[in-house]
């Protein structure tokens, strides 16, 4: 029998140091009409260690949303509280809002954090927020996060994202015999990252449950595909899809109730089928002879969209569930694959080839004139939507090696998380985590 | 190179009947395409002799040290390249010979488009392998199929050299190799 060479580890609760984010977020474009906001470095901060550093990572997070004009004052006399900020002195220095505050250390590993937004642009100073927690040390940076959202929420009139996660698969070694691929979930920061799942073959298209608490995937570790939903906290899997032939492209309903898969367990090519987890019963619900595969459900879970060649080439169909009917959403391009919908309902995102360049798009699913291609660099692929709707994450390889990116729906913003590690690539950000 | 990793040979009893004896002389292999599929046996015995007229190394049987075990595709094609063909039916002819060896056809793409539909597109091109060597003969029992897609290049850049190498598929035998030597 052939050996398997296969090593699999299962990692439950391991936290890998976060000295260093395991992707670094880079922001490469902005919008040129940026809130001007002065984050001034909380009093107390000496104390903390780099990770937990709350208002480092709050400048982080707003200057990365690409939204605001970060100002970090570092010197002269610096406000901590609503009393102490000088709304003169903030609007000379043509700031409209000021974020300060204060960390006390309140016993071993125990802190209190108060933070004010503070907005000077009518010349007076107002408090928009004014909040103080507890926290203990391990907690101090999803607290930072926590207080990024409220300030994007106030400034911004939108949910923020910077409490939510991202999974995505890493190769490492990949020219050598010790190629390793493992599916890691981190921070939409890149920080956190922890391994899920580690193996000698390949792992693919992950995808979160609509309550953040699992996700499903693709694992060649007994050499044909099967897709496992694994329990990301506690890291327990559960096999749901070992067919004959191809099993993939796990999807989940609104209601996490259902899993849509590609299966050729009964054709030459792949068709979605639509299993039931509470039973694992399976209903096929496309049919022909086409390859259709990496179905994405609407968020009234009425319909999916999905890949097919039935029309010659990969174009994005949509299927009513209930009717059974099919039809035809992308025109624009002789290949379109991956959609999923953004949360409005209205808008699908794409992965678009035009003239031999792979790029991610946008469109109007009622309108196929509106395809929008919003990134550039033609070696795009798995365009996945912040939970906001306001952002996408994708893999692009422009060289030799994949990184993640992320752009604004207008493409006006522009990020990259390379890792110094290896390949990145198959991202997908995480719904708001409850 | 997969495959060596996962190769044990072992030596054959006397009993095995050596089929390269017979011939039928008849160009059969040619029309293997037409005449396996309906009558397996005929096309055994024909296929055997004409691989002893058509392969100079008659010592060497071992499918792995004759031929290769990859074979390559065109863009956005799932057809077999006639300069495939020969080594595809010299896999053929060992399998039919050889009944309890079992294969692994492994479908691959270049890294372009969306991975899960790269997926579909490698599985075509396994299939057709398989197709290829059912067509001539080979027990559909002994033949397995997956698709890596994008999942395992050997290549890394985007030239188009790196490309080809990339549309593959490869063949794995799955049981120890056994040939008529040792």
């Amino acid at each position: 029998m052939r050996i398997q060479y296969t090593i699999i580890l299962l990692l439950i609760n391991l936290w890998v140091s976060p000295a260093r984010a395991a992707l670094n977020l880079e922001l490469t474009q902005g919008v040129s009409n940026q809130l001007p906001i002065a984050i001034v470095p909380f009093s107390g901060s000496d104390n903390l260690a780099e990770n937990n550093d709350v208002s480092a990572i709050i400048k982080n997070d707003l200057n990365n949303s690409g939204q605001f004009k970060v100002a970090t004052p570092q010197s002269g006399s610096l406000p901590y509280t609503l009393s102490q900020v000088s709304a003169s002195y903030w609007r000379n220095k043509k700031l409209d809002d000021v974020v300060v505050g204060q960390i006390q250390m309140i016993s071993k590993g125990q802190y209190r954090v108060r933070f004010s937004l503070v907005n000077v642009a009518q010349g007076q100073s107002q408090a928009l927020i004014q909040q103080e927690f507890t926290a203990n040390e391990a907690q101090l940076r999803r607290l930072s996060h926590h207080i990024s959202d409220l300030i994007y929420e106030k400034l911004i009139g939108l949910k923020g994202v910077f409490s939510t996660r991202i999974a995505y698969i890493l190769v490492t070694d990949k020219n050598s015999h010790n190629r390793r691929y493992s599916l890691q979930v981190a921070d939409m920061d890149g920080y956190n990252a922890k391994p899920l799942l580690i193996s000698t073959q390949p792992i693919m298209s992950p995808a979160w449950s609509r309550d953040g608490r699992r996700l499903a995937y693709v694992s060649f570790e007994k050499v044909l595909p099967r897709v496992y939903i694994q329990q990301v906290n506690t890291g327990e899997r559960e096999l749901v899809s070992s067919y004959s032939g191809i099993n993939g492209a796990p999807a989940w309903s609104p209601d996490d109730k259902t899993l849509a898969l590609a299966l050729s367990k009964d054709s030459a090519a792949p068709k979605i089928y639509l299993m039931n987890l509470a039973n694992k019963k399976l209903r096929q619900v496309t049919f022909g002879l086409s390859i259709d595969t990496e179905p994405s459900f609407s968020k009234d879970g009425r319909s999916l969209l999905f890949t097919s060649d039935r029309g010659g080439g990969p174009q994005i169909y949509q299927l009513n569930l209930r009717s059974g009917s099919v039809r035809r959403v992308t025109y624009d391009g002789n290949y379109n694959a991956r959609a999923s919908f953004a949360n409005d309902g209205k808008t699908i995102v794409v992965l678009n080839q035009e003239q031999g360049s792979y790029n991610i798009a946008v469109q109007d699913l009622n309108d196929d004139n509106t395809l929008q291609v919003l990134t550039h660099s033609g070696y795009d692929a798995s365009p996945s939507f912040a939970p906001n709707g306001q952002m996408l994450l994708y893999e692009s390889k422009p060289g030799n090696r994949s990184m993640l990116g992320m752009v604004s729906v207008d493409g006006r913003i522009n990020l990259r998380l390379p890792t110094p590690q290896g390949d990145v690539q198959d991202p997908t950000w995480s719904p708001f985590m409850s | 190179m997969l495959v060596k990793k996962i190769l044990k040979i072992s030596v054959i009893s006397a009993s095995f009947f050596i089929l390269a004896a017979c011939s039928t002389g008849k160009d059969e292999l040619g029309d293997g395409n037409l005449n396996a599929g309906q009558n397996s046996d005929k096309a055994m015995i024909g296929g055997a002799g004409d691989v002893s007229s058509f392969y100079a190394d008659e010592a060497n049987t071992n499918p792995l040290k004759v031929g290769n075990q990859t074979y390559y595709f065109e863009f956005d094609s799932s057809v077999i390249q006639s300069s495939a063909m020969p080594s595809l039916r010299i896999q053929a002819h060992y399998l039919i010979r050889h009944p309890q060896a079992k294969i692994l056809i492994a479908g691959n793409t270049d890294e372009r488009g969306s991975r899960e539909y790269n997926i579909a597109l490698g599985q075509r091109r396994a299939l057709s392998v398989a197709n290829f060597l059912q067509s001539n003969g080979v027990n559909k029992n002994q033949v397995s199929l997956v698709s890596y897609g994008a999942e395992k290049p050997v290549a890394f850049g985007h030239s188009e050299a790196d490309y080809s190498k990339n549309r593959r598929a490869n063949l794995q035998y799955q049981v120890p190799v056994i040939t008529d030597k040792e």
